[in-house]
């Protein structure tokens, strides 16, 4: 089981810190001066660690809340560098996931505004690729400008790829004006990504609600409230 | 023990610096207000050089800074008070007018333009999902926020859907009595799908007209209770298509 991706920082922190540290307060004997500067190591980098936290969370908002609202998010390429997403700003304006060995195109999305003109080019560009550990699962994010723009799942299978909409996943509730779908932060186990669902009510409040989706058994997919 | 108190306190001193640390990053995010569900909200003030630009550039327009097109023709602002968008919202809509020498329309220009079905509907800088007060494409003033990004203009700004009336396009709205350019966009196809079985999205329909609002010290549902108390039984009315495309910013009108 892996550790989520943006904990990796906290549990790489964690094992840098010295042995004799995670047992000091356990009852073992050695010298004040030793417990002090152990306390002290450990203290920098759990700060440390929380602050890598907050910068990855930040950093996964769709759309992101600070710096540059059309950056790209996430990592084209798959883990293995056998994949990676292209964004085709020929008209129609589209993604496509190509198997990068042998260049072929493995599928094509097509962008929430796929007339190309500058405005929807830089939409387009602005998207999010998150892939978990072993490559087999991706979400496609585009941005999330007022609820505009989709969130795809790709599942990759022995060489085919099956395609999901979020929307299909978690469907606006009846209460909703508008919605969708995003990665936030991104995921949080080989299997698991946890996701925000952006919502604008028929009286103008907005709202998000978090789940995380399981794909551990891609034909039966669990959703689950997030906190 | 002594040392064991100094490391506590350090350990502390630390926590509290981590503390303001996150309290640092997590200004400039401004919790909206939920449905009282206990679910939270993520979204943003707009940056306050994006607040100064649009006062500036809401006191050029005060000034008549913007030099009319032709002044001969320019009419005074319409019956209809604007303040509910918010900010300087009349002023740019009598500098708009001023500026494209847009007078209230006669009945015979009425007939003469192309009237469609439309749902009007509010958004405003305090949209949880895109805190930045920018449009999609360039506005009529050619003003931009700090970042470069077309900026949203309170009274003249509406997102429309672009399959249905082109991007850049003037149109005019009878409820509000106000012309606006149709150059921002938004989730259309969320638009399209909820009001499927609308006029907006029948035959004649010209899809939603979302007026920008600048909601200043409002909340965003004051600003949706404002603006639907503004247009009332209308909100499913009418608006013309003045003119298709941005040619008239080149005296295409």
């Amino acid at each position: 089981m892996s550790h989520p991706s943006h904990f990796e920082p906290l549990a790489a922190s964690i094992s840098l810190i010295p042995r004799d540290c995670i047992f000091a307060g356990l009852g073992t004997r050695r010298s004040v001066h030793a417990e002090s500067s152990g306390i002290k190591v450990a203290a920098r980098f759990m700060i440390f660690a929380l602050l890598c936290l907050l910068t990855a969370g930040a950093a996964a908002q769709n759309p992101p809340m600070t710096g540059d609202p059309y950056r790209p998010r996430g990592n084209p390429k798959s883990p293995d560098g056998e994949h990676e997403w292209a964004v085709r700003t020929t008209d129609p304006v589209h993604y496509e996931l190509v198997h990068v060995p042998d260049g072929e195109v493995m599928l094509t999305v097509a962008s929430y505004y796929p007339q190309a003109n500058s405005s929807n080019i830089r939409y387009a560009k602005a998207y999010g690729v998150f892939w978990n550990k072993d490559g087999s699962v991706v979400a496609l994010d585009e941005l999330n400008r007022r609820r505009a723009g989709r969130l795809y799942f790709i599942i990759l299978s022995g060489g085919t790829v099956r395609k999901i909409r979020s929307e299909s996943i978690l469907p606006l509730p009846s209460y909703a004006d508008e919605g969708r779908v995003v990665v936030d932060p991104g995921w949080v186990s080989e299997t698991k990504i946890r996701v925000r669902q952006a919502l604008e009510t028929k009286s103008g409040e907005f709202v998000s609600k978090f789940f995380t989706i399981d794909f551990a058994i891609p034909d039966d997919l669990k959703v689950q409230p997030a906190g | 023990m002594a040392q064991y108190r100094s490391v506590t306190i350090r350990v502390l001193w630390n926590i509290r610096i981590l503390i303001l640390t996150m309290a640092l990053l997590l200004i400039g995010c401004d919790d909206q207000e939920s449905d009282g569900s206990g679910v939270s909200s993520g979204s943003s003030e707009p940056a306050q050089v994006d607040l100064a630009q649009g006062t500036q550039i809401a006191g050029q327009a005060e000034t008549g800074a913007i030099v009319p097109k032709d002044g001969g023709e320019a009419s005074p602002v319409g019956s209809n008070d604007l303040s509910v968008l918010g900010g300087e919202a009349n002023q740019n809509q009598q500098t708009f007018r001023q500026r494209f020498g847009l007078a209230d329309p006669t009945p015979d220009q009425l007939a003469q333009w192309a009237e469609y079905d439309a749902r009007l509907t509010a958004y405003s800088d305090k949209d949880a999902d895109w805190p930045y007060p920018t449009a999609a494409s360039a506005n009529w003033m050619a003003a931009t926020s700090a970042n470069g990004d077309p900026l949203a203009l309170e009274g003249t700004t509406v997102a429309v859907d672009f399959n249905r009336i082109p991007r850049g396009s003037l149109i005019y709205i009878p409820a509000l009595d106000m012309y606006a350019e149709a150059n921002d966009t938004g989730a259309t196809a969320s638009w399209a799908n909820a009001d499927a079985s609308q006029m907006d999205y029948g035959a004649n329909g010209a899809g939603r007209v979302d007026v920008y609002n600048l909601a200043g010290d409002r909340s965003s549902a004051q600003v949706e209770r404002n603006f639907q108390n503004r247009v009332g039984s209308d909100e499913y009315g009418e608006i013309y298509i003045v003119h298709r495309g941005p040619g008239w910013k080149t005296g295409g009108i």
